[in-house]
């Protein structure tokens, strides 16, 4: 039996085809041309903004870099550079914020590392740290050496040499109580390294940080102009966002003093 | 041997019951009761403590009796007690303290204190002391001994004591300093320590100005001990200031009640009323008026920061030649007369090549001759950006002289600073900074980042998801493991399952090898396989026998199992025809065995199924 297609069918059929042939070419093409094309400009991009901080010319510096991060990039290298260029061109805070998303994206880059404990030397309010726990400090500084891919991965890798031992010992019966309790330890190894991945996960996606970026603003005791005046914050001043109310931030600071900022006068991280 | 030594025992614990049953209560309780002295050695008119303690392990405790003190007025200075119930133990202390002041020198005894329990007298020892004559006092000046009672009002006319505050001046400028001193005076003796409070000086930097004076003053043939108090005050604001009143509250004695008593109560007194009683007595200073000028506007220089006295100001460089980004230190001292703690930071403006900050500074406060002096300073970096010879200029330092009454300014001589070519240089912005600090301050931040690969796009919260679900996976692992491992155990362990479990597998390997013999045709094998398949589905499917199968007992067990009486029937069918054809050679070809094949293997899968549905 053979099929006999009468002709409108056969051309939608071609059209089809057709279609689907493009398709099939394009979608590819978007995953390989056009992000070159965009690596193409962006490495421009970037070139330019390092001409123009060899040439001294900061600001524009910094409108390239920033130009780059509006176009979806999240590099190290452009964080980086950028807060080399703000602070060249006097702006500590927003110094202190690129060098801080430097950080996010690589926490033990020691050239991250050194401008920002040179450019903090500039600060002028130097707060103590709020009674803590060392241990609590410790922990803390420990999630933040390390990404949170790291962080999964080693969990990853960790969980998966644990079952494999586990399942060896449940399949072989092998290593007696002796063998559980080194598994039990291997497992409080991976609950501290999940640990450190949310704590990582938190910081990176929900906790809402922020930088004076003006020279001198009011800490004040409530929202708006009328409420007491605390103290004065300076550019650079790193603080913690609690909640927004209008125009202005709830923060609290290093040493658990907690103020109201104007929005205008810092930015977020 | 043994039994005597258990005789014995219960001897022992007996004669112990028996001693603890008729031994009194008072010989159990331990007393015991000691006295002491603060000091052993007392001038004439001074005073010494004398404490009693006496612990016991009873639940109250009489009070003790002095010995006769003829040498010595005695005062009541109150008791502390406690009571302890350790291990089932009562146990109480008591510590009664009496002030003594000897009435004459040398050599006195206080004899044994006496405290009398259930008949039984406790004492303790004698103590001596030796009373030397009073110090002598410095001859009062004429003006001292003519001079009235300082202020009636500020005094007790029952009472020979007084209290007056006195300001060194009446008239300053802001900031100036006023000294304020307080007197008290004291012609009889006290029962306890006075009580000071001074005024709350709200609108005054005030310094203390130790250590306290004490003299002796006469004043109406009276001899005062007096005791003075001095506050240096810098006023912060112009206007009318008022001090408020000093309050001191001294305990005297309180004669009156004990001339108010009954004659014959003396009869009805404990003790401890043969001491004199005290009474608190407060005294007050009248306020004091300062009239606080402010400092003149003409003349006042813009750079002025509002310091007052007599200051002078003085620089040294730690180096004078360095490198570029080396730091230079210049300790600035201001020193002289006055608020120390308002001196600020000198003004100095630095040459366009330097940064510069200030690494912190030193106060060095004197009180000497109840005078406020002293000095302040500060440590200034320079930082030089680039090498050449330059001149730092003097530091500059503005105050205000109250004698002079006009606005004085000194300045330090400008200095010759030779830099040297360094590693680099660097613009950043002037910032303040910590001395210790200064360190980092000699380098730059480090240089950009070189594009040596593509720039990264931004993770977003989705793109960790394959990594969060990572964690799953191993554990998925580990449950897989976990239920395999279990299985085995349930085959190893359970013969029945295990048959069941393999019933099907192992009659489709076995229905493979019959096909090949229904293909050649071979009746009596191929039937006869047929039928061993069969049976040994059966009984691995049921755990038992396939041999010697009865139609009744194939029935049975299938109608217990709850499968289809048709597949019943169709099982005993074929094994009938197994039977049949097995006793009557020649029956069929290779085809009609093919079909018998076909109707086996059908019958096996149907059978299989309902077994797999019932189990389900």
């Amino acid at each position: 039996m053979s099929l006999t297609l009468s002709p409108s069918r056969s051309v939608a059929r071609r059209f089809l085809a057709i279609c689907l042939f493009v398709v099939g070419l394009v979608c590819p093409l978007n995953f390989i041309v056009l992000p070159s094309c965009h690596a193409q400009s962006a490495a421009a991009t970037f070139d330019s903004a390092t001409a123009c901080y060899e040439r001294g010319d900061y600001p524009g510096a910094v409108a390239h870099f920033a130009e780059l991060t509006r176009q979806g990039f999240d590099d190290l290298r452009i964080w980086y550079n950028m807060g080399n260029a703000e602070f060249k061109a006097g702006h500590l805070g927003l110094a202190i914020r690129a060098y801080l998303r430097a950080q996010r994206l690589a926490p033990r880059d020691p050239d991250v590392e050194a401008n920002l404990q040179f450019i903090q030397l500039y600060t002028a309010d130097k707060l103590e740290q709020s009674g803590r726990l060392f241990l609590l400090g410790w922990a803390d500084h420990l999630a933040g050496r390390f990404t949170l891919r790291e962080w999964l991965v080693v969990a990853g890798i960790l969980l998966c040499l644990l079952a494999l031992l586990a399942g060896i010992k449940v399949w072989f019966d092998l290593g007696g109580r002796a063998g559980w309790y080194w598994l039990g330890f291997g497992l409080l190894l991976w609950v501290l390294t999940i640990g450190g991945a949310a704590r990582r996960y938190h910081d990176d996606y929900f906790l809402k940080s922020g930088v004076v970026v003006v020279a001198e603003t009011d800490v004040r005791g409530g929202p708006g102009d009328d409420y007491t005046l605390q103290f004065s914050g300076h550019d650079g001043l790193l603080f913690t966002i609690d909640r927004q109310e209008s125009n202005w931030y709830l923060v609290t600071f290093a040493n658990g003093i907690k103020g109201w900022l104007q929005v205008v006068a810092v930015t977020r991280i | 041997m043994m039994n005597k030594m258990m005789t014995s025992g219960r001897s022992g614990f007996l004669v112990l019951g028996v001693l603890l049953v008729l031994v009194p209560p008072t010989v159990r309780a331990a007393v015991n009761i000691s006295a002491s002295v603060d000091r052993t050695q007392v001038a004439l008119e001074e005073s010494l403590t004398y404490s009693l303690e006496i612990t016991g392990d009873v639940k109250s405790l009489p009070d003790p009796v002095l010995p006769a003190l003829a040498d010595f007025d005695v005062y009541s200075s109150g008791r502390t007690q406690s009571y302890n119930w350790v291990n089932g133990q009562e146990s109480s202390s008591v510590t009664v303290n009496y002030i003594m002041v000897p009435k004459k020198t040398g050599p006195l005894t206080i004899g044994p204190a006496s405290l009398t329990i259930d008949g039984h007298v406790y004492r303790t020892n004698p103590i001596t002391i030796t009373v030397s004559s009073p110090t002598p006092s410095p001859p009062p000046t004429q003006q001292q001994q003519d001079r009235t009672v300082p202020d009636q009002t500020a005094g007790d006319r029952r009472h020979r004591l007084y209290v007056e505050a006195e300001l060194d001046r009446d008239t300053i400028y802001v900031n100036q300093c006023a000294t304020l001193s307080f007197r008290f005076y004291r012609g009889e003796r006290l029962y306890a320590s006075p009580e000071y409070r001074p005024p709350s000086l709200t609108d005054f930097w005030k310094e203390d100005l130790p250590p306290n004076r004490k003299f002796y003053r006469t004043i109406n043939n009276v001899r005062y001990d007096v005791t003075e108090i001095k506050t240096a005050l810098f006023p912060i604001s112009a206007g009318e200031k008022t001090i408020d009143a000093f309050t001191l509250t001294a305990m005297v004695a309180d004669d009156r009640r004990r001339s108010q008593r009954d004659p014959f109560g003396m009869f009805n007194d404990d003790f401890f009323s043969i001491f004199r009683q005290g009474k608190p007595l407060t005294l007050s200073t009248q306020p004091s008026q300062l009239a606080v000028l402010p400092l003149p506007s003409a003349g006042r220089p813009p750079e002025f920061s509002g310091l007052v006295g007599s200051f002078d100001i003085t620089t040294q460089y730690d180096n004078t030649t360095v490198a570029v980004n080396e730091p230079i230190t210049a300790k600035v001292t201001i020193s002289g007369r006055g608020n120390i703690k308002s001196i600020t930071e000198p003004s100095v403006v630095a040459p366009d090549d330097f940064r510069l900050y200030n690494a912190g500074s030193e106060e060095n406060i004197s009180k000497a001759g109840y005078k406020v002096s002293g000095s302040k300073t500060f440590e200034e970096v320079f930082v030089p950006r680039r090498a050449g010879t330059y001149e730092l200029p003097g530091f500059n330092l503005t105050y205000f002289d109250p004698d002079q009454r006009q606005y004085i300014s000194r300045h330090t001589p400008p200095v010759s600073i030779t830099v040297t070519p360094g590693e680099g240089e660097f613009s950043i912005p002037p910032r303040a900074a910590d001395a210790e600090d200064i360190g980092y301050l000699a380098k730059d931040i480090r240089f950009l980042k070189s594009l040596d690969g593509p720039l990264e796009r931004a993770r977003t919260v989705s793109s960790h998801v394959l990594l969060w679900l990572f964690q799953i996976v191993p554990v998925i692992g580990f449950g897989i493991v976990m239920i395999a491992r279990r299985r085995r155990d349930h085959l190893e362990s359970d013969v029945a399952y295990r048959r069941a479990r393999y019933a099907r597998k192992s009659a489709k390997k076995k229905l493979a090898n019959i096909r090949k013999l229904a293909a050649a045709a071979d009746a009596p094998g191929f039937y006869s396989a047929v039928a061993d398949v069969l049976a040994d589905y059966f009984g691995d499917r049921f755990n038992c026998s396939g041999k010697g199968l009865t139609r009744v007992n194939i029935s049975t067990t299938f109608e217990q199992a709850g499968l289809n009486t048709g597949l019943t029937e169709e099982f005993i069918s074929i094994l009938d025809r197994c039977d049949q054809a097995r006793f009557a050679p020649g029956s069929g070809g290779a085809e009609s065995l093919l079909e018998e094949y076909a109707r086996a293997k059908d019958c096996l899968d149907r059978l299989d199924r309902a077994w797999q549905k019932r189990s389900a």
